[in-house]
């Protein structure tokens, strides 16, 4: 499998990635040989339908995927692979070194406890702080993320906080740990768009500040736009296109990410009486072939028999047989 | 004569009294609404969470009961509709959802579900009259014959909300309340059934409510546009005036927050987004609905709550601070 086009050292390095279930009716690839590297302080946006597997990256690679779920291939951490590791090294990796957010706020937090006691008990148990110590810190970092009066704050339930603040406190929670990567499972999705703007920019500067790298996993090309430097867009399991945001957004090639721009309502520019369309819709079907290939107006006869190739340029690189037929002609 | 008039319509819900021995108190949701809709029009709604809208798109309905105002229907108050009247009244106003799946039987078929409806708004018709007219129904949302036999559980998204769309037409209505239909669905899908709804506007002359959290999808599909803020209207515009420039602090901050796949535009608007949280509906602010949180706010705003003023090209804002009301 070809490589990607990226830096020499990298922070996290993503190599033939894939995700499978055992179903009664068989076995479903739901990752299936994603590559990526992640580099420090960077924000990378994954992002992709229903059943593109955006979601299962991240649970791959902090060791929670479902019971009938297993990882292959090689996710290199600071020299360890994170798929072969055992339960208790992943704890460690967990505690430290990667946190994740997940969408829905409320479910992820205890209701029977105190926010600035849950904070505080990753501090406790992973950094060996006192009690005292870490709730002084978990305070300073409620602070970080803009929860108005902090102190009072932390001595509040969960339910006595609003989404936005909620999810603030998740992702609290997370930098607490200081990790190098915080991984990001639809974060705003849950959230009114004022409040997704305050989270998203608050993502973005502690990326800048803290040097922490940010995977952020989203249905929406708009997010990506606003918090991310570079994105994977992934179908049916299988990257498709990547590329600096820049690039992405000023010049689509692949078939897919044009369709999903053309797709999209705009809050600017012409209007036009009707929207772009990809006829159908996300299956999990899965055959040879471009897993696009069933939805995409520019296929040729190849697509549907075999994996596209990877095209790699400068800063992007595209999976698509047509493009691929482009560039040799 | 608009087909509907909706005025000064308060909606509230009953909740506990304070103390344990005090009376039940009415929360307001819903306060001072008004607007007009015309035939082939679409009026779009706009609001965050707990605004309001959705309890707006039931009270047009009379799926809840107004506290105070009125919905007339073709000139007539609702309210004196008896229950009889008003089920069979329903087959010319219609509702679809947001969540697809969750508003079909799952132990139905689609062709069932689709042909239920017509069991009360056309008894006379005989059962092989009403499956016609369900399978006509199915075709125009581009549901073709073999989805008829299929089950909830067998359908995408999508194709829920297909089937969901068939349901509200199959009775011939003349409006449509859409309560964030799109919201569910992907990107890719979304634009499909956004689509199909335009269309069958054009082809019907249906005038729908289209209630949405998302600004850019109000901007595709509405005429006109309200928006709301803790239940009441703070802005109401023609569609292309508004999007253009609104005239409330709060459409603006709605506006600005909507995120666009243009990381120029993007990266320009880091860092400007409003703070604060939004108030309780539980506790709202005593003036403004916006006042807690917007970037121009004055003593003023908090003491006394501006009123709904008109301003030219039939445009209305509620914001003590916007020159050239008429």
């Amino acid at each position: 499998m070809p490589s990607t086009p990226m830096t020499a050292d990298p922070l996290l390095s993503v190599r033939d990635l894939r995700v499978t279930f055992r179903l009664p009716q068989g076995e479903v690839r739901a990752v299936d040989g994603v590559d990526f590297d992640l580099r420090k302080g960077e924000v990378l946006g994954i992002v992709g339908e229903s059943g593109s597997g955006k979601s299962q990256i991240l649970f791959a690679l902090m060791g929670l995927l479902a019971g009938n779920g297993g990882a292959s291939g090689k996710a290199m951490l600071g020299g360890r692979n994170l798929l072969a590791l055992s339960p208790r090294q992943l704890d460690q990796v967990r505690g430290s070194e990667m946190s994740i957010v997940f969408q829905d706020p409320m479910t992820a937090l205890n209701p029977y406890m105190r926010v600035g006691d849950q904070l505080a008990e990753g501090l406790i148990a992973h950094h060996g702080l006192s009690r005292d110590a870490a709730w002084k810190e978990a305070v300073a970092m409620l602070d970080r993320v803009r929860i108005p009066d902090p102190a009072a704050r932390a001595q509040a339930y969960p339910h006595q906080f609003s989404g936005g603040m909620r999810q603030r406190v998740m992702i609290a929670m997370a930098l607490l740990m200081k990790p190098a990567i915080l991984l990001a499972d639809e974060p705003t999705t849950a959230l009114d768009v004022t409040i997704q703007a305050q989270v998203l920019d608050l993502i973005a500067e502690l990326a800048r500040e803290t040097g922490t790298a940010v995977i952020l996993v989203t249905h929406d090309l708009g997010v990506v736009a606003r918090a991310c430097d570079r994105v994977l867009v992934l179908y049916g399991g299988q990257v498709m296109e990547e590329a600096a945001i820049d690039t992405l957004f000023d010049h689509p090639r692949h078939p897919y990410t044009q369709g999903l721009l053309k797709a999209m309502p705009r809050m600017e520019g012409e209007e036009s009486p009707r929207l772009g369309t990809i006829p159908g819709a996300p299956s999990a079907r899965r055959g040879p072939g471009c897993p696009f290939a069933p939805r995409c107006d520019r296929k040729i006869v190849i697509c549907d028999r075999e994996s596209p190739p990877l095209l790699l340029e400068d800063d992007r690189r595209i999976a698509c047989h047509v493009e691929a037929a482009d560039a040799v002609a | 004569m608009p087909l509907l008039e909706v005025q000064a319509l308060d909606v509230g819900y009953q909740i506990p009294g304070d103390g344990v021995l005090s009376a039940p108190r009415v929360l307001p949701i819903v306060r001072e609404v008004s607007f007009d809709l015309e035939a082939g029009r679409t009026l779009g709604i706009v609001g965050e969470s707990g605004c309001g809208k959705s309890t707006l798109g039931r009270a047009i309905l009379r799926l809840n009961r107004p506290t105070g105002g009125s919905v007339k229907w073709q000139g007539q108050d609702m309210a004196t509709f008896s229950a009889d009247a008003l089920r069979r009244k329903r087959a010319e106003l219609q509702i679809i959802f947001q969540d697809p799946l969750a508003a079909l039987d799952p132990r139905m078929t689609v062709l069932a579900s689709v042909t239920r409806p017509l069991v009360t708004f056309a008894p006379g018709l005989s059962r092989k009259d009403r499956e016609a007219k369900a399978r006509e129904a199915l075709e125009r949302v581009g549901l073709g014959p073999e989805f008829a036999s299929r089950y909830p559980h067998e359908l995408s998204g999508g194709q829920a909300q297909r089937v969901g769309i068939a349901r509200a037409l199959v009775g011939g209505p003349k409006l449509v309340v859409c309560d964030e239909p799109v919201s569910a669905l992907d990107v890719s899908v979304q634009a499909q059934v956004v689509n199909l709804l335009m269309d069958l506007q054009d082809q019907l002359g249906l005038a729908l409510v289209f209630i949405s959290h998302n600004l850019a999808v109000v901007r595709q599909m509405a005429h006109e546009v309200v928006v709301m803020c803790l239940g009441r209207v703070v802005e109401k515009a023609p569609r292309q005036a508004f999007f253009a420039g609104p005239l409330h602090p709060y459409s603006r901050a709605l506006m600005d927050a909507v995120p666009e796949p243009d990381p120029k535009r993007e990266r320009a608007r880091r860092g400007t987004a409003i703070t604060g949280e939004i108030p309780s509906v539980l506790n709202p602010p005593k003036g403004c609905v916006f006042a807690t949180r917007c970037p121009l706010v004055q003593p003023r705003c908090h003491a006394e709550r501006p009123e709904l003023r008109d301003f030219p090209g039939g445009r209305q804002a509620a914001c003590h601070f916007i020159e050239g009301a008429q």
